[in-house]
């Protein structure tokens, strides 16, 4: 993993982080695609540096594939996960939707903790047995937009009384069901390419200024319970405004999705044809457990945002020791590389 | 880790270095000559800059940037900054029931840099102004340091700005009768120790640790046998804008061995013995821990069949030099640090005896020193020796009771009433902030009794009050609980073991008036953390105290036999 920060001049702090993740130390990848990503990082970081905050919107967005597939993990993957069903302080968003359509039809989502790779990268949420002795199963969640299953542990919610597979936890903790290989496919799907063009589409039709593109997003965090308001909220990082009269597109940083899942879901309107793979870690009640999720890209018809609470701490007032010149006497004004 | 070759920068800025070199050995304003400390405290002083420490080096570069440079618009600048790193290589390795389960090295660079904002009558240092902490590169990569160091400086003096602030306005609440200093100002010290290294072979220890829990299969009844070690070297290195700079190294070595079983009425029956020095030569052989084991594994057999001690009991009790160490530690110790109350109490320490100075806490054939310069008393190996404290004053040898009477506080640079000064016992665990703390505190008697002369004491002052036993105190355990008490038969002097007592009222109050006489023989309850310190004490008669049946909880004994007992 690697991770750089840097802060705005607003105080705000901005942050990435790259993954890696391979069932084999062979398998992860070269120092020259690790050191090309460090130089890509550092790009978008000083972009997002210079880059205006985002303003709060209601409107029409396009997700990339890992962006889409973060979603699914916080959005219905955490709600899907069979213990939430029961217990008087869950939210239990889904447990009694079982058999009713809570996803557009054209799509599907499986928890598959068998499946090793995904177009050649490895999913970093494969076992065999799961930590009660479980062989994994594949389950499908959702079939053609229809809620059929949840992942189960051993403990048992009513409908639902035997474990497939998905009791994981981290060494000392109890077992809960949990996310393996989260996999969201699509029958509806437009080439890559196109999607740009149904978006700048979709602006012109609602009227927007512009729409938003979700190029990356870091991760999330998911509220399950009824004492908290059921929203969900990830932490997208590269995020452009695009414009519908061909202007380039514009960086924004400070963007925070908002909205409650169900509504969000629905308004999924097309997908790509490419799924793309986020590997990450999950942490629940049962500790941190490696995980995968995949989508493909997705058009949303709305997705609302707001602008993100962020420190206001003023960035440091010497340059760092590096930039430092001896021969400037008043070298705090120099900022520059040497 | 990955190490990056760094030649090529390290040459770029070659011109630079020798530039602030300069500039070091011109604000250094004075130097002390380092004091090679008595027993095996061994160190060496080399002239700064000779061949310059890249730690050092790099802590003192980004320093200077700070000292003259850092300033905030509507800020005053910084009046006082310092750098601390602790470089800590530990070994640790453990195994229960005959099998190793944890053998592990680590090794971590702590960072702490404290910025003061305002001077050393009124300053910063308060909530957010005590310092922050950093993970520092463990290799000597001055640029990555340095840039850790920038990080946590910034951070550190905007946090002293936003604290100067909250304390004035919390000041403003109280009326202080005596106004002390906020900071004890002081002249710099330099000193440059020898860096401490860890110096063992594993294997033959993993084996000491498997053979000496492989003894559990002795007694079915034993419930637990741990045999563990921990050895670490820490080396200190301390700048500050005051021109003190300071490196120092230490190693400890430790083994230890506990156990428990359960009496047969559930009560729970601990016993461990560690061994703490300072030099792997000082440590035990395998079959020195080998029998310590058994022993201790005898006592745990004999306190299971001992009888409970019911009855109250009020009347004489003497205490081994062991477990004698261990009332001091706990009760004088804590009492004797000048640590300064919270903001707007009047009080001069926090301890017990805030109000007591200049007055008596002890019989007056007891003195006590707390003397960091040795590393040893009378054959003990001690181990809260040091050159030069965390904030770096050189560290003294201070004499707070004399023939009973508090007569000083051990102090470190935050000054209490009536006590403007530090007396070099500033001292700090790896991330923590300085803190008056003991050294190594010797309590001494003016009419040394022999252990036997002693005993005999102990049966004439029980016979004197026409009572059928005494009570000796071996050793004690936590919370001043005894765990190996014997009755003294006033009739034959005949011991017998018991269990289940507590001390009804051993506190400072029975130490002023209860202790009627001190033996010969000395012992040190030592200790590594969280900052390494030896008590030493002689044995000690009180002529008065209460021992009654303790309340513990008693858990059911285990429902079936272990299972080497069911093959």
């Amino acid at each position: 993993m690697i991770e750089a920060e840097t802060r705005a001049d607003d105080g705000m702090e901005l942050l990435r982080v790259e993954t890696f993740q391979a069932a084999t130390p062979d398998r992860l990848p070269s120092e020259t695609e690790i050191a090309d990503k460090i130089k890509k990082m550092a790009a978008d970081l000083k972009a997002l540096r210079a880059a205006p905050l985002a303003e709060p919107f209601d409107g029409p967005a396009l997700l990339s594939g890992r962006a889409a597939a973060v979603f699914f993990h916080e959005v219905l993957g955490h709600r899907l996960e069979g213990h939430r069903q029961r217990g008087e302080q869950e939210g239990q968003t889904f447990t009694k939707k079982v058999n009713q359509q809570v996803l557009p039809e054209f799509l599907s989502v499986i928890d598959d903790p068998t499946q090793h790779s995904l177009n050649g990268i490895d999913l970093g949420g494969w076992y065999q047995y799961d930590d009660e002795g479980m062989p994994a199963e594949r389950v499908e969640v959702i079939k053609h937009g229809v809620l059929k299953n949840f992942l189960m542990s051993r403990m048992p919610v009513k409908g639902f009384a035997q474990s497939n597979g998905h009791g994981r936890a981290q060494a000392g903790l109890m077992a809960t069901g949990r996310q393996g290989n989260l996999i969201v496919s699509s029958s509806y799907t437009v080439k890559d390419s196109e999607l740009r063009q149904q978006l700048i589409a979709e602006i012109k039709k609602q009227g927007k200024p512009y729409g938003l593109y979700f190029e990356d997003i870091e991760g999330g965090f998911t509220l399950t319970t009824r004492s908290l308001p059921q929203s969900f909220q990830v932490l997208p990082v590269l995020v452009w405004k695009v414009y519908p009269d061909g202007r380039p597109d514009e960086l924004v940083r400070g963007v925070d999705i908002v909205g409650t899942p169900l509504a969000a879901l629905n308004r999924i309107e097309v997908t790509g044809e490419k799924t793309e793979v986020f590997n990450g870690v999950c942490g629940a009640e049962s500790g941190s457990v490696p995980v995968s999720a995949a989508a493909p890209a997705m058009l949303f018809s709305e997705m609302e945002v707001q602008k993100r609470a962020h420190s206001r701490n003023r960035p440091p007032i010497l340059p760092p020791p590096a930039w430092d010149s001896p021969d400037e006497k008043s070298s705090s004004k120099s900022g520059g590389g040497q | 880790m990955i190490r990056r070759g760094m030649v090529g920068r390290a040459t770029m800025r070659c011109a630079y270095q020798l530039t602030l070199l300069v500039v070091l050995l011109l604000t250094t304003c004075a130097i002390l000559s380092a004091q090679v400390a008595a027993g095996n405290l061994a160190s060496e002083n080399s002239a700064a800059g000779r061949n310059p420490d890249p730690v050092l080096h790099a802590m003192l570069a980004e320093l200077q940037r700070s000292k003259t440079q850092l300033r905030l618009a509507d800020t005053q600048p910084p009046y006082y900054v310092d750098y601390r790193l602790m470089d800590v290589d530990q070994y640790v390795a453990e195994a229960a029931f005959g099998a190793l389960r944890t053998s592990m090295r680590t090794r971590i660079r702590m960072l702490r840099i404290v910025v003061r904002v305002g001077d050393y009558k009124h300053d910063s240092y308060y909530g957010p102004g005590q310092g922050v902490v950093e993970v520092g590169p463990l290799d000597d990569d001055e640029a990555g340091l340095r840039h850790q160091l920038w990080l946590g400086t910034d951070r550190a003096y905007k946090a002293a700005a936003e604290a100067v602030t909250a304390k004035q306005a919390e000041l403003k609440k109280y009326t202080v009768d005596l106004p002390v200093d906020d900071f004890a100002y002081t002249s710099a010290v330099q000193f440059t120790g020898p860096l401490a290294h860890l110096d063992f072979d594993p294997e033959p220890w993993l084996t000491t640790l498997e053979e000496a829990s492989a003894l559990y299969k002795t007694d079915p009844a034993v419930q637990s046998l741990n045999a563990s070690l921990r050895f670490i070297a820490t080396n200190r290195y301390f700048v500050s804008s005051e021109g003190t700079v300071v490196r120092s190294g230490d190693s400890f070595y430790q083994v230890y061995v506990g156990g428990y079983t359960q009496a047969a009425d559930g009560t729970r029956l601990d016993r461990s013995h560690g061994y703490q020095v300072r030099q792997p030569k000082e440590l035990p052989t395998k079959e020195e821990v080998l029998s310590r084991t058994r022993q201790l594994l005898a006592t745990l057999k004999q306190l299971r069949e001992a009888p409970v001690s019911e009855e109250e009991y009020r009347g004489p009790v003497l205490f081994s030099a062991d477990a004698a160490s261990g009332i001091m530690s706990e009760l004088v110790g804590p009492n004797v640090l000048g640590r300064r109350p919270t903001l707007g109490q009047n009080a001069r320490t926090i301890g017990d005896w805030a109000n007591n100075y200049k007055s008596r806490v002890l019989p007056d054939f007891l003195s006590a020193v707390d003397d960091p310069t040795v590393g040893s008393f009378e054959g003990h190996s001690l181990l809260g020796g040091y050159v030069v404290d965390d904030e770096g004053i050189k560290s003294s040898r201070v004499s707070v009771i004399e023939k009973g009477q508090l007569v000083n506080y051990l102090l470190g640079r935050e000054p209490i009433r009536d006590f403007p000064s530090s007396n070099g016992h500033g001292r700090a665990a790896v991330t923590g902030s300085p803190m008056p703390s003991l050294g190594n505190l010797i309590v001494q008697t003016a009419d040394p009794v022999s252990s036997d002369d002693l005993k005999k004491k102990l049966i004439e002052a029980c016979k004197q009050r026409n009572l059928p036993y005494g009570y000796f105190v071996q050793t004690l355990g936590p919370r001043l609980n005894p765990r190996l008490l014997y009755r003294i038969s006033t009739q034959d002097g005949h011991e017998e073991l018991v269990r289940g007592a507590v001390f009804g009222d051993l506190d400072t109050r029975a130490l002023r008036n209860n202790i009627v006489a001190a033996g010969k023989e000395i012992d040190s309850e030592d200790q590594l953390d969280p900052i390494p310190q030896s008590v030493v004490s002689p044995a000690l008669l009180f002529d008065e105290l209460e021992v009654k049946r303790g309340d513990t909880a008693k858990q059911n004994l285990p429902d079936y036999p272990p299972p080497e007992a069911a093959q």
